[in-house]
C-alpha cells in the first residue's frame, strides 16, 4: 500500500475508531493488513462452511432459539431475521 | 532453582501455615519485586498479615475453608472490589471496580488471601509482557528475558514464589505462553467453564479466565474453586470441575497423543529437542504417539487476529474519555475529548489493534476479512473436535525460548508469531494445559489439548508428565 493510500486509511481510522494513529505507524499498519489478508488463503478449505460462532451451539444460552427477546440473524446478511443461521445479537435487541 | 512442596498436600495434611508462608512471600517480594515488576498493585503488608493471622486462627479452630490463607495473585483485568483494575492501561489508571468478579467472589468465599493485582500487556494485547503502561515484567528465570504475556505478572510472581496460585486470562495463549516461559502450569479452560463476569473484556468469544500454579495438582485445586456455572454470565455452562484430591496420573499405556507436524516444524531446535525428549520418554513407558498433518495451521494466526481485533475494536469503543476519567483535558467537545483521550491514553499496540479491528468490520472489508476468518474458525473447530474425540493433542506451547527484552517489541508480526501453537484452542473452544518439560538452559513448555469438558484428561496426563520430568513445584527462587 502506497504512503498516500495509508494516509487515507489513517483518516478513515480516525473517523471510525476515534483515535489518531501516527503517520510513522503506516508501515506497521500496512504490514498487519497484509498479515490479516492471510485469511484469503483458506480458499476451498472453507467453501460452504457456516461462519457462525459455533463453540457451544447446542448448549449455550447464546444460541438457544427458544429464548425470547432476541432476534436470530444471519451474520452475512445483518438485518434479515432467519431461523437458519442464528446468532444472538443482544446489543441490537429484537430486530 | 528451587523445588517447593505441593500446596494441595500441605492443605490436605493441615501443615500449611499462612502466617509463615506470608512472611516468606513478603521477604521475596521485598528482594525481587522491584526488578521483576510483577505487580501493579500490592496490598499493604499489615492488611495481609491481619488476613493471614485470621486464616491461621480458622485453621487451628478446625474451620478452614478450601483455600484458607492461600496466597493468590489476580491479573489486573479481573475485578476485585475497591482495588484498582488498570488492565495494564493508562486509560483505567483510576478505575476501582465496585464489585468482585465471579471468580474473585469464589476465591474470597474459599478463604484465599489476595496479595495483589498483577502486571499485564495493556488490555491483554501482547505475548511478551512488554506492552504494559506500568513497565515491562522480567522473567525470574533470566531477568534479561520476557516472561511472556499477556498474564506476565501472574506467571512471574509464581516463578519467584511470591504467591502459590494465580489467576490469568487467556484470549490466544495469554495464560499458556507466560506459563511456558516461566516453567509454571497454566490452563485455558473449556469455553464457558469459568465465568467471565468481572473480566475487563478484550475478545469475548475467545477469552477465558483460568488458573495458574506451580504444579498440576495445585492448579486443579484452584480450578475446582473457580469453575462452574454463573447465572449472570450468559456464556457460562453447566459444568462440574474434576475433584483435585481424587486425580491420579494416567496409565502411560492408556495415553494416545496426537502431534501436529506443522507445529513441530515451526519450533526452534532447543524447543523441539525438549519436546521430543518428552515424547520419547512417554513412548518408552508405553504411550502411543501419532503424528498428523494440520494444513489449516497457516490460517490460524490471521483468522485469530482478525476476530480478536474486530472484537477488541467493539469492546474498547466504550473508552471515550468520559468513563473512568482521571486525567486533565483541554477538550471543548465530547468529540474532541474522545479522540484526545483514546489517542493519548491507549498504547501503540492497542491503537493498532483497534484500528485494524474497525477496518476488518467496515463496509467493503467485512466479507474479505471478518467473514472469512469466521469460516476458518469453523474449519478449525470442526477439525480439532474430530481429533480430540480420539486422542489428546500434544505440542510445544511456544515455538521459541523466552525472547530477550525488547527483541520482538518493534515488530508486531514477530510478536503475533509467538501465538502459533496456542490460538487453536481459543478458536475451537477446547481446554488446553501448559506444563514445563525442561528448565535448562531456559524453560520450555508442552501444551496438551483435549475435548470440551476434558480437563480431567489433561490433569491426569499432566500428572504423568510431571512424574517423568520431575518439575512439579519448581520455581526460580
Amino acid at each position: 500500500m502506497a504512503v498516500e493510500d495509508c494516509s487515507k486509511l489513517l483518516s478513515k481510522i480516525r473517523v471510525l475508531a476515534r483515535l489518531e494513529v501516527p503517520p510513522e505507524d503506516c508501515e506497521r499498519i500496512t504490514e498487519i493488513r497484509g498479515f490479516l489478508e492471510g485469511v484469503r488463503r483458506a480458499g476451498p478449505l472453507v467453501e460452504g462452511l457456516d461462519p457462525l460462532y459455533h463453540v457451544w451451539e447446542a448448549e449455550s444460552r447464546l444460541r438457544d432459539p427458544r429464548e425470547k427477546g432476541y432476534g436470530h440473524v444471519n451474520i452475512e446478511d445483518l438485518g434479515v431475521e432467519t431461523r437458519e443461521g442464528y446468532v444472538r445479537l443482544p446489543w441490537r435487541g429484537r430486530l | 532453582m528451587k523445588k517447593r512442596g505441593s500446596l494441595a498436600q500441605q492443605l490436605a495434611s493441615g501443615v500449611y501455615n499462612p502466617v509463615e508462608r506470608l512472611e516468606e512471600a513478603l521477604y521475596l517480594i521485598s528482594r525481587l519485586e522491584e526488578e521483576v515488576n510483577a505487580f501493579i498493585t500490592l496490598l499493604p503488608e499489615e492488611r495481609l498479615r491481619e488476613e493471614a493471622r485470621e486464616a491461621q486462627r480458622r485453621i487451628l479452630e478446625g474451620k478452614a475453608r478450601p483455600l484458607e490463607g492461600v496466597l493468590v495473585a489476580v491479573k489486573d483485568n479481573i475485578s476485585v472490589r475497591g482495588l484498582r483494575a488498570t488492565a495494564g492501561s493508562k486509560m483505567l489508571s483510576c478505575y476501582k471496580p465496585p464489585y468482585n468478579a465471579h471468580v474473585v467472589e469464589r476465591l474470597v468465599d474459599a478463604g484465599a488471601i489476595i496479595v495483589g493485582k498483577t502486571n499485564m500487556d495493556e488490555f491483554a494485547m501482547g505475548s511478551t509482557g512488554e506492552y504494559s503502561a506500568y513497565g515491562p515484567t522480567r522473567n525470574p528465570w533470566d531477568m534479561g528475558r520476557v516472561p511472556g504475556g499477556s498474564s506476565s505478572g501472574s506467571a512471574a510472581t509464581l516463578a519467584y514464589a511470591a504467591v502459590d496460585l494465580a489467576l490469568g486470562s487467556d484470549t490466544g495463549g495469554s495464560i499458556r505462553l507466560p506459563a511456558a516461559f516461566t516453567a509454571t502450569v497454566g490452563l485455558k479452560p473449556t469455553y464457558g467453564a469459568v465465568s467471565r463476569r468481572g473480566l475487563i473484556p478484550y475478545a469475548n468469544s475467545l477469552e477465558q479466565i483460568g488458573p495458574m500454579a506451580r504444579s498440576v495438582r495445585d492448579l486443579a485445586f484452584l480450578y475446582s474453586v473457580i469453575a462452574g456455572r454463573d447465572p449472570l454470565d450468559a456464556t457460562s455452562i453447566d459444568y462440574q470441575p474434576p475433584d483435585p484430591y481424587t486425580l491420579e496420573p494416567r496409565d502411560p499405556e492408556a495415553v494416545r497423543l496426537c502431534v501436529p507436524e506443522e507445529i513441530i516444524d515451526a519450533s526452534e531446535a532447543p524447543v523441539k529437542a525438549a519436546f521430543e525428549g518428552l515424547l520419547s520418554r512417554l513412548e518408552a513407558q508405553g504411550a502411543t504417539i501419532e503424528y498428523f498433518r494440520a494444513p489449516w495451521t497457516s490460517l490460524v494466526l490471521p483468522a485469530y487476529y482478525t476476530i480478536a481485533m474486530a472484537e477488541a475494536a467493539s469492546n474498547l469503543a466504550r473508552y471515550d474519555g468520559s468513563l473512568y476519567p482521571c486525567h486533565d483535558s483541554r477538550a471543548r467537545t465530547w468529540e474532541e475529548l474522545n479522540v484526545e483521550a483514546r489517542t493519548r491514553l491507549f498504547g501503540p499496540e492497542v491503537k493498532r489493534r483497534i484500528a485494524m479491528g474497525v477496518l476488518v468490520l467496515s463496509e467493503g472489508y467485512r466479507d474479505e476479512y471478518y467473514v472469512k476468518a469466521a469460516k476458518i474458525r469453523r474449519l478449525v473447530r470442526d477439525r480439532v473436535l474430530g481429533i480430540v474425540r480420539e486422542c489428546i493433542i500434544g505440542q510445544p506451547t511456544s515455538p521459541v525460548l523466552p525472547p530477550r527484552l525488547g527483541e520482538r517489541l518493534g515488530d508486531p508480526l514477530q510478536l503475533y508469531a509467538l501465538d502459533i501453537s496456542t490460538v487453536t484452542a481459543n478458536l475451537a473452544g477446547v481446554p488446553a494445559l501448559q506444563l514445563p518439560v525442561s528448565v535448562e538452559p531456559l524453560p520450555v513448555g508442552a501444551q496438551l489439548m483435549a475435548r470440551p469438558r476434558g480437563e480431567v484428561d489433561l490433569f491426569e496426563l499432566g500428572l504423568l508428565v510431571e512424574e517423568i520430568t520431575g518439575l512439579a513445584g519448581v520455581s526460580a527462587f
